[in-house]
């Protein structure tokens, strides 16, 4: 790993933590932008180490143009709509949970030591993959609204891609495409369901969704 | 003989140059709020007409509230006697010095606390428990950041911790170093009472940390506690210079001319960030001085894999 | 032979952009059903293929067709897709009850999520076989939706959520899977094909391929409904439109579970499949090595256990009918899981299972579906006593319950007869005790359910008529697309005439099936299942 891939790295990492903090939806928005964006680059700068190759440049212009664009215009759209701009009263606190994303990161960390099957250099990667996805679960158990439930999916997609590239070495690109086509038509029909829980209830709240049970 | 004065020359820098930092921020929130601002020498006059007037203590006052400036301005001068500046080491120096040094300045503070509420004024007690509870959340950050770094440099004097960078290059080392760096910079602005943690120009009591806890104080004590704050602001400057100059690699007699453009610099910066944004509320407080812990403990994670 | 494989994407799509162009709800339909047929047509056309020339390859393996896929594909296109399609026309009178834009979407969808399963069973590749899966979560779940129905919103969240964020799981045992192919010494892309890993899977590190096998069947499983990742399916199931809660539980369960059947023989002793059909046949000559369970058996077998439990319980609480079904389909997920969970063994028991369920739960479905539309409730309570209004739906409600709880004569009574006996040979007799008790328990509460539909006396007329009356929007009538329909109760106070004759197939036919299924099994199908029981654990 160079330090241009260790320094797209970690910004993941710290937009984890932003996410963690912050209680704006359009920020987070913004913030799970950025880290598309980082990620986009990823194959890039994998590229300038190991010999550019088309398939790379390919799957970092359809991640950018994904996880960098489309992604947050979705759901910056979808917000719009819906005239909320802040969860206010989130299942987990914000100071807890950005403690609890640290704690993450730490057993995230932890774990990959513990895979041995990882190359010292590719810990951080592991370690940056674990620890989104861990993220991204958690902001789908620990928040109310549906939106941030989506970007909690999208941290996880983000996460699962890094672990590709951690553990796999070329993965075939009609698969990649594939996982990166459901990943937007998934987002797609998410924010489109948030509008529609919008227009029937009025609100964005999951938690109050609690009609049908047994 | 060039050996002390290597030594002393960081101390001396200092104690001359700290007034002018803070004149820089304030000129430069002057210039964004569109004013012409005071020059930027205006604290040395400040500072020099304090110390040519009288002192009115409070009938309630004990002891404690005429020891507390002497003790805050003697504790900073020590504490600033550890600054390195670039390849100079500070005038001690020893491994651990980082814990001395961070407790010097909690010293100063419990002073300050203790003066406060030796008032036996209602506001001034609001802002000593204000104080207090931020300085116990920026405790953790502070030592987790000195810990990040002194974990890459292998050093554990003060010195050591933020100028191991001289033979390494950014590549290598840059990541952590740069997370400390922003851990350091929320902490200088909560340490030092600035905006968005509390407002150094504020005028309403209720909503003063640092400086209600000073209104009682006059003349030459005032004096004594604006120049040890302004030595305090100018060690986390000075502190993160070195880490910038570290981490680009820059050493020699080019390294200190750097550190006195990045001081200056980062000075600018805080002016701009005061003018930039609003204070938080109270209760937000505590999450903006977590972020420095978790920035902090980021770079110790960083540090473990990298 | 590339041609099949192309017909199964190529016929759907086709039939899209026909719907797509559609001029009115009932071409839209039409469309549809004559898709439903070609796909029908091509599995059969696949599964002769098939059972002359054993496995098919194309592009590599990309794409691949074994006996057991093809079982599940007849299974999904000719008995669950093709009658649920059929059902739907009549469900929608036949474009009657829905507006050209509802079709519309209802068709595309429908048709999307035909492609998406039969391209997850045909792939030979699991990166490709959990983008089918993902892409037939995705199209199916706005097919739970019907506009202005707040209950229906909430399954549809819940079913888009957790099945994204299970099957995102999924792809992470997918990667770590292949990963310990590489490790193995596969290259690159190979580590992604089922075949290639199986060569190897003597080499694979043991703790990696289970923590992968442990994500895939929670990942998957919370699609095929597991317990306890099943909670998004009795809401799914009851909050769907007839025809679309059929296919759901006769098919979409299955296609998941079929993912994680394909992933079992990975971990089954080296010349595990050969030597226990030979042993198979003769019953009593089964190897003890055969029998050894691997650690990916046993974890299934738990979960399966746990499905079970939790399914009974829930079903002798249940108060509402799809959702019982629903929980009947968790259920018998739990006993198919079970089968397989068993190793070669139960394998055949469990194949015919799949069969059966599929048949019967269809059936149900659709009765239940009419029913419910007819009567404006999902109550159980209210069906009691429903034989006398509507003798077919209502007949065949109960009939095809009583198929479900395996009473003699039907089929599923043979195959959980094998699947027992099958496990008295495993000597597996603490789960056999769990398993007979957890369907004693179906058994008794749905056959209760099912006397008092057939010769119960009706509940309270006034009552039974008010529409809308099912607490928590459990209601289930026509799609409220027209919801001054439901407003007027006068219209259907009479039986609204003879069902129409489509409807006596999609429901009589299956359960004929099952009956026939149950007194004959015919040469050609046993073979056909220890010709599948091969491919799967043997890869052949």
């Amino acid at each position: 790993m160079t330090s241009l891939q260790n320094m797209l790295l970690i910004v993941v990492l710290i937009t984890d933590l932003t996410m963690a903090a912050n209680s704006r939806l359009g920020t987070c928005i913004n913030i799970t932008a950025i880290q598309g964006f980082a990620l986009g680059f990823l194959p890039l700068a994998i590229g300038l180490e190991k010999g550019m190759n088309f398939e790379l440049v390919a799957i970092a212009v359809i991640g950018i143009a994904l996880r960098g664009i489309l992604f947050p215009y979705i759901l910056h759209r979808s917000l719009l709509n819906s005239g909320t701009s802040r969860e206010l009263k989130p299942i987990v606190g914000y100071f807890l949970s950005v403690a609890i994303v640290l704690v993450l990161i730490f057993a995230s960390l932890w774990i990959s030591i513990r895979i041995d099957f990882i190359a010292p250099q590719l810990l951080l990667l592991s370690t940056v993959a674990l620890s989104t996805i861990f993220a991204g679960t958690f902001f789908i158990v620990g928040r109310r609204l549906a939106i941030m439930q989506i970007l909690g999916y999208i941290l996880l997609e983000n996460g699962i891609y890094c672990m590709g590239l951690a553990f796999v070495q070329d993965i075939p690109m009609i698969v990649e495409l594939g996982v990166l086509f459901d990943a937007i038509v998934a987002v797609f029909v998410m924010s489109v369901a948030t509008n529609k829980i919008h227009e029937e209830f009025e609100h964005f709240d999951i938690q109050k969704l609690d009609s049908l049970k047994g | 003989m060039n050996d002390i004065l290597a030594k002393l020359l960081p101390l001396v820098v200092a104690l001359v140059f700290a007034p002018l930092a803070m004149g820089i921020i304030q000129k430069v929130k002057a210039f964004f709020a569109g004013r012409k601002g005071f020059p930027v020498f205006q604290m040395y006059r400040d500072l020099y007409k304090l110390m040519h007037k009288g002192i009115v203590y409070s009938r309630s006052t004990t002891w404690v509230f005429r020891l507390a400036p002497l003790l805050v301005l003697a504790v900073s001068l020590i504490a600033v006697a550890w600054l390195p500046l670039g390849g100079l080491r500070g005038l001690f120096s020893f491994q651990g010095g980082f814990i001395f040094v961070a407790y010097l300045f909690g010293l100063a503070r419990f002073a300050t606390l203790l003066a406060s509420l030796d008032t036996a004024s209602a506001f001034e007690g609001m802002g000593a428990n204000r104080e207090a509870l931020f300085a116990i959340l920026a405790e953790p950050a502070t030592l987790l950041a000195f810990a990040a770094l002194i974990l890459t440099s292998g050093n554990s004097s003060l010195w050591g911790a933020i100028s191991w960078g001289q033979e390494s290059s950014f590549a290598e080392f840059g990541v952590v170093p740069l997370l400390a760096l922003v851990s350091f910079f929320i902490l200088a602005l909560s340490e030092n009472s600035r905006i968005p943690v509390d407002d150094p120009t504020t005028h309403l009591e209720l909503t003063m940390i640092h400086e209600v806890m000073i209104l009682d104080n006059s003349g030459p004590d005032l004096a004594y506690i604006e120049y040890a704050s302004a030595l305090k602001v100018w060690f986390y400057l000075v502190l993160m210079a070195n880490i910038i100059t570290a981490i680009f690699s820059i050493s020699g007699w080019a390294q200190i001319l750097a550190m006195f453009g990045f001081a200056f610099l980062l000075a600018g910066i805080i002016g701009v960030v005061e003018s930039s944004i609003a204070r938080l509320r109270m209760k937000k407080v505590p999450d903006f001085i977590g972020s420095a812990v978790a920035f902090a403990l980021l770079a110790l994670v960083l540090e473990g894999i990298l | 032979m590339n041609m099949l494989f192309g017909g199964f994407l190529a016929v759907p799509v086709f039939g899209v952009l026909l719907i797509l162009v559609s001029k009115s709800s009932r071409q839209a339909l039409m469309i549809m059903l004559a898709t439903a047929l070609g796909g029908a047509l091509l599995s059969g056309a696949l599964a002769a293929q098939v059972a002359q020339a054993g496995v098919i390859e194309v592009a590599g393996g990309l794409f691949r067709a074994d006996h057991f896929s093809a079982w599940h594909m007849i299974i999904l296109a000719i008995i669950v897709f093709l009658p649920s399609s059929v059902y739907a026309y009549t469900y929608f009178e036949g474009g009657k009850g829905i507006d050209l834009g509802y079709a519309k979407r209802f068709g595309m969808l429908w048709l999307g999520a035909f492609a998406a399963m039969s391209t997850a069973l045909l792939s030979g590749n699991i990166g490709i076989m959990w983008v089918a899966i993902e892409a037939s979560t995705l199209f199916t779940a706005f097919l739970i939706f019907r506009q202005g129905n707040a209950a229906s919103l909430e399954a549809m969240w819940k079913y888009i959520i957790m099945c994204s964020v299970g099957v995102a799981f999924a792809f992470i045992g997918t990667l770590l899977m292949a990963a310990a192919g590489q490790q193995a010494g596969l290259e690159g892309g190979d580590s992604l094909l089922l075949q290639k890993i199986y060569l190897v899977r003597g080499a694979l590190k043991p703790s990696l391929a289970l923590t992968a096998f442990i994500f895939i069947l929670v990942g998957y499983g919370t699609k095929a409904g597991l317990a306890p990742m099943h909670n998004w399916l009795p809401d799914a199931h009851s909050q769907a439109p007839g025809p679309v809660s059929a296919m759901f539980s006769g098919f979409l369960l299955n296609a998941a579970l079929y993912c994680i059947l394909r992933f079992l023989p990975l971990f089954s002793p080296s010349d595990g499949g050969a030597s226990v059909l030979q042993g198979g046949k003769a019953g009593s000559m089964l190897v003890g090595a055969a029998l050894a369970s691997s650690k990916a058996q046993i974890i299934l077998m738990g979960f399966a256990l746990l499905s079970l439990v939790i399914s009974s319980a829930f079903i002798f609480f249940q108060k509402d009918a799809k959702r019982m079904l629903a929980y009947c389909s968790v259920e018998h997920m739990g006993i198919i899981a079970f089968a397989y969970a068993l190793g070669p063994v139960g394998t055949i028991a469990g194949l015919f299972h799949t069969l059966n369920h599929s048949f019967a739960k269809t059936a149900g479905f659709f009765s239940a579906g009419s029913l419910g539309k007819k009567l404006h409730t999902n109550e159980l309570a209210r069906f009691s006593g429903a034989s006398k209004r509507y003798p077919l739906y209502a007949i065949g409600f109960a009939v095809s319950l009583l198929a479900l709880i395996g009473v003699a004569p039907f089929s599923v009574f043979m195959s959980e007869f094998m699947l027992v006996s099958s496990t008295v040979a495993a000597r597996r007799f603490v789960p056999l005790a769990i398993f007979l008790a957890a369907t004693s328990i179906v058994f008794l509460v749905m056959l209760k359910h099912a006397i008092a539909i057939l010769w119960k006396s009706p509940p309270d007329q006034a009552q039974a008529y008010t529409p809308g009356c099912a607490p928590g929007g459990t209601f289930s009538g026509a799609p409220a697309i027209a919801p001054h329909k439901n407003a007027n109760p006068t219209e259907f106070s009479a039986p609204s005439g003879v069902p129409p004759i489509s409807e006596y197939l999609v429901i009589g036919l299956p359960l004929a099936f099952l009956l026939v299924l149950g007194l004959w099994m015919p040469h050609g199908l046993s073979d056909f299942l220890t010709k599948a029981l091969d491919s799967l654990w043997s890869m052949k």
